[in-house]
C-alpha cells in the first residue's frame, strides 16, 4: 500500500534517446522518387510524361503492396469498393524533390521525366529492381483512366 | 290494555248568524247516535277522528271529512234555509288515558288546520303541529301531536321497512282502521282504510301484531335469517355431492351416498367405489391391496446391476468432452497467433526486400555517380536526412544498412515466436488425439452397457412396467382418497352446522306456538268465534274459522273470509274482528287498543234485525268492563226503542234537525 502511495506523488519524466530510428521504406525519398520514374515510364505517355493527379492515385497504390489485390478487383470491376484516398504531403514532398533534382520536370498539371529520371530507368532497368512494381503497374495500366480518377477524387 | 276514553266531543261552527254547535257526552259500554241521514250524523263520528289528527283513516278522498256547514254556510234548520257564513269551525274532544290522565284537544276545520291544541285538567294547553314540519313529521317530532299522543296512549309504535327497504315506523294512522268503520268503505273489509301512501311494507298486518302485541320482529327475523342459513346449507351439501359426482365420473368410479342431511347420526357421505371385475369395490381397501402388490413387485424386483457404471462412465465422459472442447478453443487461438504472425512476416520480409533493393540501388548509384541518397537541400544545400516524413532534431532514421539489419532482427524475432507457438500446436493437437481416443473407449463402454441394460429389460421388464403402472394407480387414487376425505369433512361440517341450525329452528318454531302470542290468536278465535255464532254468521261451520298466521286476519280452510262469505255475513265478520279486537284490549295487558270502536252505520245490507240486536246487546255489555262502542245510525227512533236498551247511552236527534245548533247567549 505504501509503495503505491510513493509511486502516486511521483512524477514521470520522459526519456528520448537520441539513437536513430527505423524508417518504411516509402518514406526514403530515392524509393518513392523511383516509384514515379517507373509509374512515368509504365503507364504514362509515351512513357515518359504522366498526369500529376494519376501519379498522386498510382503513388497511393504502390507503397501499399499489401492491398495491391483490392486494387486489381476494383479497378477491373470485380468489386464495387473505389479506393479511398486522402492527402499524402510525402508524396508532395517527393515531387518538389525530385523536380528540384532534376528527375522530373512539371509542365501544366503533367509530369515529365527528367535527365536524372531516366538515368534512374537505366539503373532501375540494370540491377531489375521494382519488379513487384512494375508487373503490378502493368496489370492496371490500362484500367487507370481519366475516368477513374475523376471517381476516386469525387469529380 | 285499551288506550283512551271518549268523554266528550264538542263540535262548533262559528257563523255571521252566531255559534252553533253541538256537544255528545260518551260513556263506557255502548254509545249510540241516532240521526236522519244528512244532518250532520257523520260530521259527528268523523270530528273523533279529525280531533285525533286522524283524518287519513276516514278514507283516501276525504282531504275534507266534513260537510259545508263546517267551512263554508249553514242553515239553522231543514225548514229555514238561510244560509249563515261560516267563519271560524272547529271540534273538541276529552278524553282520559289508561292512567286516567285527563286531555282535551282542539283542533280547528275552518281555520289553522295542521295543529292540535292539547289542554289539560287546569286549562294550561300547548300546541302541536300536524303533518310535516320540515323534513321531521308529526310522529317523530317531539312537538308533533302523534308523537305527544303516541306517549299519552303509552304505546312505542315499532320501526318497520318501506317497499325500497328504507327504515320507517308504523303510524297511529295504520293502526286505528282496526278500531274505527267509518261508513262509505269502512264496511267492505277489515282494515279497509289504512292508509298505503307511506309505502310501509305488510302494513296492515304490522298493525294487526302491534295491536295484538304478537309483534317479535327479532324473531322473526331469526326465523328468516335462519330459513337463509339452512337453505344455503343445503345447496352446500348439493354442491358437494355434484362436484364428487363430476369427480367420479372423470375417474371412472361410481359415487355411493351413504346419508342424507336429514339422517341423525352421520356416516361419510361421500364413498368413492373403484369398478373390479364386474363388482364395485370401496377405495380405500381397494388401495391396500395395490400397496401390498406394489410392495411384493418392488421385493422381487431385479435391478440390472450396471446401473452406477454407466452413470460413472457417463460423468468421466462429460468431464473428457469439457477437456477437448478447452483444447480446441487453445488450439484456436494458437491458429491465429501463428496467422498474425505470418503476415506480420511477410509484410517485413516485403519491406526487407524493397530495402535490399534500394541498397543495391545506393551501392551500384555511387558507382555510376548517381546520387541515391539525398544529403542536402537541393533549393538552400543545407544537410538532408534521408526521409520525407519530418526529422526530429536529435535523432535521425537509421541508414539503409541499418534498416537492413533492424528488418532482419524483427523478421528473426516473429518467426521465433511464430515457430514456438506451431510447437505448441502441435504439442496440442497430440493431447486432442489422445482425448479423442480415450471418449471413444468411454462411449463403447457405454454403448455396451446399454445394449446389455436392453437385455435386461427384455427379460425382466415386465415387472418394471407393473410397477411403474402400479405407482401411478396409487398416486391417483391417493388424490382421489384425500379428495373423498375431504368431501366428508366438509359434509360433516356442513351436517353439523344443519343440526344446530335446524334445532334452533324447530325450537323457535315451537316457541311460537307456546308463547304469549299464541295464546293470544288462541283467544281471539275463540272470541271471534263466540261473536260470529252470537250475531248470527250463517256461512258454513265457524269452526273451520281460523286466524292465519301469516296475516292474523280470520280465513277460512286457508283461504281470506271475504273469498267465501255472503256480504251481510262479511258485516257480521267485521263486527265480530272489531269487537273480538276490543275484547282482547280489555281482557289482555299485552294487547294495545285504541279504546274505543267506532261504527258508522253498522246495519249495512239489511243485516237481520236480530243480529244487530245482538251487536248492540254485546256491546252495552262492555259497560262494566270499560271498552267504548259508539255506533251512528240512522234507523228510526221507533225501530231503535224496540231494542230496549237499558245499558246504553242514546243521543238523540229528532228528525228534521241539524245536529249543529245554535247557541243561546250568542248572537
Amino acid at each position: 500500500m505504501n509503495n503505491e502511495k510513493e509511486l502516486q506523488h511521483k512524477t514521470a519524466t520522459a526519456i528520448f534517446s537520441d539513437t536513430s530510428y527505423p524508417l518504411p521504406i516509402e518514406l526514403r525519398p530515392i524509393w518513392r522518387i523511383g516509384l514515379m520514374c517507373i509509374a512515368i515510364n509504365v503507364v504514362g505517355t509515351g512513357g515518359i510524361s504522366l498526369k500529376l493527379t494519376k501519379m498522386r492515385v498510382l503513388l497511393w497504390m504502390l507503397i501499399r503492396p499489401q492491398n495491391w489485390s483490392d486494387y486489381y478487383d476494383s479497378l477491373h470491376s470485380y468489386s464495387n469498393s473505389v479506393l479511398s484516398m486522402s492527402s499524402d504531403k510525402s508524396t508532395d514532398k517527393a515531387i518538389e524533390l525530385a523536380m528540384a533534382k532534376g528527375f522530373l520536370q512539371l509542365d501544366s498539371e503533367t509530369l515529365i521525366l527528367g535527365e536524372e529520371g531516366y538515368k534512374l530507368l537505366h539503373l532501375v532497368n540494370d540491377l531489375s529492381l521494382f519488379n513487384n512494381e512494375v508487373e503490378f503497374l502493368h496489370s492496371i495500366k490500362n484500367k487507370v483512366t481519366e475516368n477513374y480518377i475523376k471517381r476516386i477524387l469525387g469529380h | 290494555m285499551l288506550g283512551l276514553t271518549l268523554k266528550k266531543l264538542k263540535v262548533t261552527s262559528v257563523t255571521n248568524d252566531g255559534v252553533y254547535s253541538t256537544e255528545i257526552p260518551f260513556y263506557k259500554g255502548l254509545n249510540i247516535i241516532r240521526a236522519e241521514n244528512s244532518s250532520g250524523k257523520s260530521t259527528c263520528i268523523n270530528s273523533i277522528a279529525y280531533a285525533l289528527a286522524l283524518d287519513a283513516i276516514l278514507g283516501p278522498s276525504r282531504r275534507k271529512p266534513f260537510p259545508r256547514s263546517m267551512h263554508q254556510f249553514l242553515e239553522s234548520s231543514k225548514v229555514d234555509a238561510t244560509p249563515h257564513f261560516v267563519s271560524q269551525s272547529y271540534v273538541e274532544l276529552e278524553v282520559e288515558n289508561a292512567t286516567g290522565q285527563y286531555a282535551k284537544f282542539k283542533r280547528d276545520v275552518e281555520g289553522d288546520k295542521d295543529k292540535v291544541t292539547v289542554f289539560d285538567e287546569k286549562g294550561t294547553f300547548e300546541d302541536y303541529f300536524l303533518g310535516s314540519a320540515g323534513s321531521v313529521g308529526s310522529a317523530k317530532s317531539e312537538k308533533g301531536f302523534h308523537f305527544w299522543l303516541e306517549r299519552y296512549l303509552g304505546w312505542n309504535l315499532p320501526n318497520l321497512v318501506t317497499h325500497e327497504g328504507k327504515p320507517t315506523r308504523l303510524y297511529l294512522e295504520c293502526v286505528f282502521p282496526l278500531f274505527f268503520i267509518e261508513q262509505k268503505r269502512g264496511w267492505s273489509e277489515l282494515q279497509a282504510n289504512t292508509p298505503t301512501y307511506y309505502g310501509i311494507k305488510g302494513v296492515k298486518k304490522a298493525a294487526l301484531e302491534f295491536c295484538l302485541g304478537v309483534e317479535n320482529y327479532s324473531k322473526k327475523n331469526r326465523l328468516a335469517e335462519l330459513n337463509a342459513i339452512t337453505s344455503s346449507i343445503e345447496r352446500d351439501w348439493e354442491k358437494i355431492i355434484s362436484s364428487a359426482d363430476s369427480l367420479a365420473e372423470f375417474g371412472g368410479m361410481k359415487l355411493q351416498l351413504d346419508c342424507t342431511l336429514e339422517k341423525e347420526s352421520f356416516f361419510p357421505l361421500i364413498s368413492f367405489l373403484v369398478p373390479q371385475q364386474d363388482q364395485f369395490t370401496e377405495i380405500t381397501p381397494y388401495l391396500g391391496g395395490l400397496k401390498a402388490v406394489l410392495i411384493d413387485i418392488k421385493n422381487n424386483i431385479k435391478t440390472w446391476p450396471h446401473y452406477n457404471d454407466v452413470s460413472e462412465l457417463t460423468a468421466k465422459k462429460r468431464t473428457l468432452l469439457r477437456d477437448f472442447d478447452s483444447l480446441v478453443q487453445k488450439q484456436e487461438s494458437f491458429l491465429i497467433s501463428i496467422q498474425k504472425m505470418e503476415n506480420k512476416v511477410s509484410n517485413i520480409a516485403l519491406e526487407l526486400d524493397r530495402y535490399r533493393q534500394l541498397k543495391r540501388l545506393h551501392d551500384v548509384g555511387s558507382e555510376v555517380n548517381f546520387e541515391a541518397e539525398i544529403g542536402s537541400c537541393p533549393v538552400c544545400d543545407s544537410d538532408m536526412y534521408d526521409s520525407l516524413a519530418k526529422v526530429p532534431v536529435k535523432s535521425k532514421p537509421l541508414t539503409v544498412e541499418q534498416n537492413i539489419g533492424y528488418l532482419k532482427n524483427q523478421v528473426d524475432f516473429y518467426s521465433g515466436i511464430k515457430k514456438r507457438h506451431e510447437k505448441d500446436l502441435k504439442k496440442i493437437e497430440k493431447e486432442q488425439a489422445l482425448l479423442q481416443i480415450s471418449i471413444i473407449k468411454i462411449q463403447s463402454s457405454i454403448d455396451e452397457l446399454k445394449t446389455d441394460e436392453a437385455a435386461f429389460i427384455e427379460l425382466y421388464g415386465k415387472d418394471l412396467k407393473r410397477k411403474v403402472e402400479l405407482e401411478n394407480e396409487i398416486n391417483g387414487l391417493i388424490k382421489l382418497v384425500s379428495k373423498q376425505t375431504d368431501f366428508n369433512e366438509r359434509a360433516k361440517d356442513l351436517h353439523q352446522q344443519w343440526l344446530r341450525y335446524t334445532s334452533e329452528l324447530k325450537k323457535l318454531k315451537k316457541k311460537s306456538t307456546d308463547d304469549v302470542s299464541f295464546k293470544v290468536l288462541k283467544v281471539l278465535k275463540t272470541r271471534l268465534i263466540e261473536n260470529l255464532t252470537a250475531f248470527g254468521y250463517k256461512t258454513a261451520n265457524q269452526h273451520f274459522l281460523q286466524i292465519s298466521e301469516q296475516t292474523l286476519r280470520p280465513e277460512l280452510d286457508g283461504y281470506d273470509i271475504v273469498a267465501d262469505s255472503s256480504a251481510s255475513d262479511y258485516i257480521r265478520i267485521i263486527w265480530s274482528y272489531t269487537l273480538a279486537l276490543l275484547e282482547l284490549g280489555i281482557s289482555q295487558s299485552s294487547v294495545k287498543h285504541g279504546g274505543f270502536v267506532v261504527f258508522d252505520e253498522p246495519r249495512q245490507h239489511e243485516t237481520d234485525k236480530s243480529s244487530f240486536a245482538s251487536l248492540l246487546d254485546k256491546s252495552s255489555s262492555l259497560l262494566d268492563s270499560g271498552g267504548q262502542v259508539i255506533v251512528a245510525t240512522s234507523m228510526s227512533t221507533d225501530e231503535l226503542n224496540s231494542y230496549e236498551l237499558k245499558k246504553a247511552n242514546i243521543k238523540i236527534f229528532k228528525d228534521g234537525e241539524y245536529i249543529l245548533k245554535k247557541e243561546e247567549g250568542h248572537s
